[in-house]
């Protein structure tokens, strides 16, 4: 009998540990996704909705190598949110996606710090040359955030999420 | 620095090897949700984004609870043929173990209770229970022969308390009638 095993990858930044997501996470995750603040997220959700999503950007580690980190406190392990490469199967391409699970973590620039980690994380490890994010035009904050880290409009580029805006960033400035 | 380690068994039988989910399997596994033969497990017409879902929460509860379902393929070819194993949701009454074919070519040679017979041994050791059931559509005949053949009975008690408004997965647009089997260590034909 042979055994398949897979190591994720752990991320640190000054405030935050980015690692894979597991049960540890399932608690915030679910109320995140039950909440209004799911709302561009395809929210709220019933628990047994929120739990399916959850545990399949679990399962997108195991079937395609790379996916959501879970965004935790360095110092207390508590989890924050996730940000990372979200890649389902209708998706042409995988989208650099991430969330804040909680109000209170908002305006510290928390979200910030784990997309630019996970974004080098990408650039450097994967060798990715760039990477999409697909923005409600009503979800202002994380259009900011893209722009702060220094992703531009892509209009040309499909939008499999009906209705929003697709922005790229890249490995190095586009020429 | 890493992460997690997830430790997934392949599992062989004389004509199966069962093996973590991968994610070309996701091609094989759409093409079944999309026929009538998936009507037992929620399909057909799933729409896309859900059908995704269907797939990654199965390699996802590898993580979450240390043990899922494999996929199958025939040691032949190398092809899925279908996905069987322990299987237990956030919402559901309990361990259930679960099997779908994917295509029709490989119903009525026993493959499902080859796999299941190498399986359910090892799931008591890895889910460390004793009991477990399996919840079976009333047209769905085929199901209900492996779960007799694997020494399954059908549990009156666990049957009506699933069909109850109380029940997790009690669901008014689906009363179409259902037949709990029980499974008990020991009792694996």
């Amino acid at each position: 009998m042979s055994n398949a095993t897979s190591e994720t990858p752990v991320l640190e930044t000054d405030r935050l540990r980015l690692r894979a997501p597991d049960r540890r996470d399932e608690p915030a995750l679910l109320a995140f996704f039950g909440s209004e603040r799911a709302r561009f997220y395809g929210g709220p959700l019933s628990e047994n909705d929120a739990w399916h999503k959850f545990a399949a950007y679990v399962g997108q580690w195991r079937l395609r190598g790379y996916g959501f980190f879970a965004i935790t406190d360095r110092e207390t392990g508590a989890t924050l949110g996730l940000a990372g490469p979200h890649h389902p199967a209708h998706f042409a391409e995988p989208e650099m996606s991430w969330l804040l699970s909680d109000d209170r973590y908002e305006g510290k620039g928390l979200a910030k710090e784990a997309c630019a980690a996970v974004l080098i994380h990408l650039f450097r490890d994967h060798r990715w040359t760039d990477v999409v994010s697909y923005i409600d035009p009503d979800n202002t904050a994380s259009r900011v955030l893209a722009e702060r880290l220094g992703a531009r409009p892509d209009p040309d580029t499909p939008v499999p999420m009906p209705g929003c805006d697709a922005f790229r960033h890249f490995a190095t400035e586009p020429a | 620095m890493t992460g997690l380690t997830v430790d997934i068994p392949v599992l062989e039988t004389d004509r199966l090897t069962l093996r973590p989910p991968r994610m070309d399997d996701t091609e094989p596994f759409m093409a079944f949700l999309d026929t009538e033969r998936s009507r037992f497990v929620g399909g057909p017409n799933v729409p896309q984004r859900y059908s995704m879902r269907a797939f990654g929460h199965v390699a996802g509860l590898w993580v979450l609870r240390g043990y899922s379902c494999f996929v199958a393929t025939l040691r032949s070819s190398d092809e899925p043929i279908g996905m069987m194993g322990p299987y237990y949701p956030l919402v559901w009454p309990e361990l259930e173990f679960s099997w779908s074919l994917w295509s029709p070519e490989a119903e009525g040679k026993g493959l499902v209770t080859e796999a299941m017979r190498r399986v359910i041994p090892w799931a008591w050791e890895r889910c460390g229970t004793d009991t477990a059931i399996s919840i079976v559509d009333a047209e769905n005949a085929a199901s209900a022969r492996v779960a007799e053949a694997l020494g399954a009975v059908p549990d009156a008690d666990a049957t009506e308390a699933m069909t109850r408004p109380t029940s997790p997965l009690y669901d008014p647009k689906d009363t179409s009638p259902l037949t709990v089997y029980r499974h008990r260590k020991g009792a694996l034909r």
